[in-house]
């Protein structure tokens, strides 16, 4: 067993205060604080350059640092609405090189994911290169095209798994961390190198209902209409809303019932969240979805949630095969975090049946998934998800 | 040739026929199809619609039920959050802890991100509890409310309102002031009337508000107004108790000093006591000395009147010398100049030997003397002398008041805790209430038949309780007339 991880958390509010209690719990398991990646999820009102230098001052010097802010915390003794994680990752093993981006909406989202991901090559040159986790800001409106500048970079079929950064549900201001910054617009990833066991999966559980509908007008993350009428007229049809019942509810809808774009040979759609009804009647998605994309409503249970975050759990196992995981990192929505409600637990619970009570579990809540689908048909690309939970298991 | 030509012609046209017949049927069979498969379409899509229309119920309904479950989870965690504050703030009646008992996981709870409470003071509004802001943020606030008038607006209000309830352009005066959109304004009502205010909101503009808000934010503000109410009581209750522990305090120095002054005077008698008996005590020896010279006629012959005189001298002068010493022992005793002699003592044994002592006097009354003290009885910490003389008194006295030939007199001994209990009862004339309680003051003496025909001093049972007392222990007498008297006494146990 060469990899080592030691977990710490902390729900003070003074920034400097929960970084002390934080790193306190991780001394408990690595004595010496020696890491070779520090990982931190906080809630935003942590989300402090001081929560960061802190930590930095207390663990080894120089281990790079990286992290954004959440909806809420997945911790190994359940789910934290307020507060810090800290994940101090020892892989001797492995070559880690870490990089941030910043500024992504003025540099364009491919350019950003190929600056990203090309400078993050740069000290792992000539070493196999085996997995990439990366958190860039939840308030992107194309994600999908930042992913394919990194894959560019990467090429098409090198494992990206990561999550998008979140807030209280506001929306309205979202933080990657890197080293001692803190900064929104960007995104932070760390590249694993040399020799790495992992395995991952991917699942959201929502159905499709109704009819197949087409996007028949759309401009980046904007879907203008869809079978020819404004687009908004697909949920108000549904819901029996008009338009204002429809942008008052959005929270709910946004949550509870995204779109649904058809993948041919995958066992579930790709899910995106409307985030917006503009008052033209078309509808703002969080990501972009194609013109002429086959799409559904869908709608998901608390029961269908939990099953799915099983199937995802035992597809990491069955990634892992007979290999122990040493950390499992949750990537998880803050949607389903809505869902699922006071029944969140139960949905950590689910993966720690399929993966063993003592797994020890570290993420957070976000506002998307970035990871591989699985069939042959995808080469293993990369995709940007909504809804889903995202399991990266290292071993 | 013709009519084989003619015969040819026919066939094809018989030929034609038929093809033109079978496509005929084929046609109509394909129609025929065409329409099955139309129809099946159309059932199918309507079947479609059908499902679709199904589907649209579905998501309609799963609307309203995922409304109503997230209700009914924001309902049951808020009212997690208020059993806890409610739990908390019965727990302090200090003002100040008050609101530090509030946690911002409490507030998200109640499904709100931003708490304030202000409350009135010294004439204005002051900031008792705030979650969710920044410092820079409170002072635009409290500056902007300054402005707006909006505690003045609010008073008249003087209602729980949310953003939801309260008109638009309101609501947006509201959020100028504070921030989020989404709010719920409680009035803080102490017994004395409203004292400030609790502002509960939400950054998410979405986070949807319904009259359950309200109830729980009216409910928390009630909670929170009674615990302020009773956190005043408790401090004007403080108040009094701190009040009346300063007078007390007072008095204990003032009864402290009396005592003291008290003590002095007991102590300048008891040494104006000494000194006094001392003194008298030299010339009452010379007056005896001289007395018993003349009754020895070592002066010559006395006449038979000078002799009785003198022997009533001499008498007199005893009763005086035992009364100066008692004087004395009761001075010693009170000032701790005895020195106690402390050991183990068979109390059945020094009884016994008093017994023996008093044997002559119990002859000559008749009277019947029973010493019932069990065998197992533990020994007393005692000085032999002294209790001698407790022995003595009590006894002597016992004689004293029995009657001739029915008297009776029973010693009995037990023990209780630490002490040693002895009780010595007679069937004597006894005494009344107020006799009792003043039988061991000094020069005390019961008025009775007996006492007017025999001589004593009023000291004797003063000496006893100062003995008994000196040894730890009390005495007490319990009475009644003509049902005799018991005089009990304890002493402490031998260490074993």
């Amino acid at each position: 067993m060469d990899i080592k991880t030691a977990i710490g958390t902390s729900s003070k509010k003074d920034p400097y205060e929960a970084a002390n209690e934080a790193v306190a719990s991780c001394r408990k398991k690595f004595p010496g604080l020696e890491a070779d990646l520090a990982i931190v999820f906080s809630t935003c009102g942590l989300a402090n350059p001081i929560l960061l230098k802190n930590i930095q001052k207390l663990i080894k010097p120089g281990v790079p640092l990286i992290g954004c802010s959440a909806a809420a915390l997945i911790t190994p003794s359940g789910i934290l609405k307020e507060g810090v994680i800290l994940l101090l990752l020892s892989c001797p093993k492995t070559k880690i090189s870490c990089y941030s981006v910043e500024g992504i909406r003025a540099k364009g989202h491919f350019a950003a994911g190929v600056e990203l991901a090309g400078n993050i090559l740069q000290t792992v040159k000539g070493m196999r290169r085996e997995m990439c986790v990366v958190f860039s800001d939840g308030l992107l409106e194309d994600t999908s095209d930042f992913l394919k500048g990194m894959q560019n970079a990467f090429g098409t079929s090198f494992p990206i798994i990561g999550g998008n950064s979140a807030d209280n549900l506001s929306f309205s201001q979202t933080y990657q961390f890197y080293n001692g910054n803190v900064f929104s617009q960007g995104a932070v990833a760390a590249l694993f190198a040399q020799k790495l066991n992992f395995g991952f999966g991917v699942r959201h559980g929502w159905k499709p209902l109704g009819k197949i509908h087409t996007v028949t007008a759309s401009y980046a993350n904007i879907i203008q209409e869809i079978d020819g009428k404004k687009a908004a007229a697909l949920y108000e049809d549904y819901f029996a809303k008009t338009l204002a019942q429809l942008q008052k509810d959005t929270l709910l809808i946004n949550t509870l019932y995204p779109i649904g774009i058809y993948l041919d040979k995958e066992n579930e759609y790709l899910l995106r969240n409307a985030m917006l009804f503009n008052n033209n009647g078309s509808i703002v998605t969080h990501d972009t979805i194609a013109l002429g994309s086959k799409i559904r409503l869908m709608i998901g249970t608390k029961d269908s949630c939990i099953e799915s975050a099983k199937q995802a759990a035992a597809q990491v196992k069955s990634d892992m095969r007979d290999k122990k995981i040493e950390l499992l990192l949750v990537i998880n929505s803050a949607s389903r975090l809505r869902l699922l409600g006071r029944s969140a637990d139960e949905e950590i619970n689910a993966l720690k049946e399929v993966l063993g009570q003592d797994i020890p579990c570290v993420g957070f809540y976000g506002y998307g998934q970035q990871a591989p689908l699985r069939s042959l048909k995808y080469f293993g690309h990369s995709y940007y998800h909504n809804q889903a939970i995202a399991l990266l298991g290292i071993g | 040739m013709e009519n084989f030509l003619n015969g040819n012609v026919n066939l094809t046209v018989l030929a034609c026929l038929l093809a033109a017949l079978a496509i005929t049927i084929v046609l109509l069979l394909k129609l025929r199809r065409l329409k099955e498969l139309k129809s099946t379409v159309a059932y199918l899509k309507q079947s479609l619609e059908e499902l679709d229309e199904q589907a649209k119920l579905i998501v309609r309904t799963d609307l309203e039920l995922n409304k109503t479950q997230e209700e009914l989870d924001k309902r049951i965690s808020g009212l997690y959050a208020l059993q806890r504050i409610s739990h908390e703030l019965s727990k302090t009646l200090q003002q100040s802890e008050i609101f530090r008992r509030i946690s911002s996981e409490d507030i998200s709870d109640f499904g709100f991100h931003k708490a304030l409470i202000f409350m009135e003071d010294k004439g204005g509004l002051s900031l008792k509890y705030q979650t969710g802001y920044l410092d820079g943020e409170i002072a635009g606030i409290e500056t902007k409310m300054e402005n707006e008038d909006f505690y003045g607006l609010f008073k008249i209000k003087n209602t729980t309102f949310s953003s939801s309830s309260v008109s638009s352009k309101f609501g947006k005066d509201i959020s100028a002031i504070f921030g989020p959109n989404s709010f719920v304004i409680s009035p803080l009502v102490k017994k004395d009337g409203v004292c400030g205010f609790l502002y509960l909101a939400s950054d998410s503009v979405q986070a949807p508000l319904t009259a359950g808000d309200e109830e729980l934010v009216a409910i928390l503000a009630t909670h929170l107004a009674q615990a302020l109410d009773n956190a005043e009581l408790f401090e004007e209750v403080y108040m009094q108790h701190q009040l009346l522990e300063k007078k007390v305090m007072a008095r204990t120095q003032e009864l402290s000093s009396a005592l003291e002054q008290l003590n002095s005077v007991s102590k300048r008698k008891t040494d104006f006591v000494s000194a006094v008996s001392h003194e008298l005590r030299t010339p009452l020896t010379s007056i005896k000395g001289y007395a018993a010279i003349l009754l020895a006629g070592k002066l010559g012959e006395i006449p038979k009147e000078v002799k009785e005189r003198l022997e009533k001298i001499n008498l007199h002068s005893d009763e005086l010398v035992h009364m100066v010493n008692d004087l004395l022992d009761i001075a010693r005793l009170e000032s701790g100049r005895i020195e106690m002699k402390l050991e183990p003592l068979n109390i059945a044994s020094c009884a016994e030997n008093i017994l023996d002592m008093l044997s002559p006097q119990l002859k000559e009354k008749t009277i019947t003397a029973k010493l019932d003290i069990p065998a197992q009885t533990v020994n007393v910490l005692a000085d032999r002398t002294q209790i001698s003389r407790v022995f003595i008194n009590l006894l002597s006295n016992a004689i004293k008041f029995v009657p001739e030939k029915s008297g009776e007199i029973r010693i009995q001994a037990s023990t209780i805790g630490e002490f040693v209990q002895v009780n010595i009862s007679d069937n004597g004339i006894g005494m009344n209430q107020n006799d009792a309680n003043r039988i061991f003051e000094e020069f005390y003496r019961v008025d009775n038949p007996i006492n007017q025909k025999v001589k004593g001093t009023g000291l004797g049972l003063t000496l006893v309780k100062n003995i008994v007392q000196a040894h730890k222990g009390k005495i007490w007498v319990e009475s009644q007339i003509n049902r005799g008297s018991t005089f009990s006494f304890t002493l402490p146990k031998a260490q074993i």
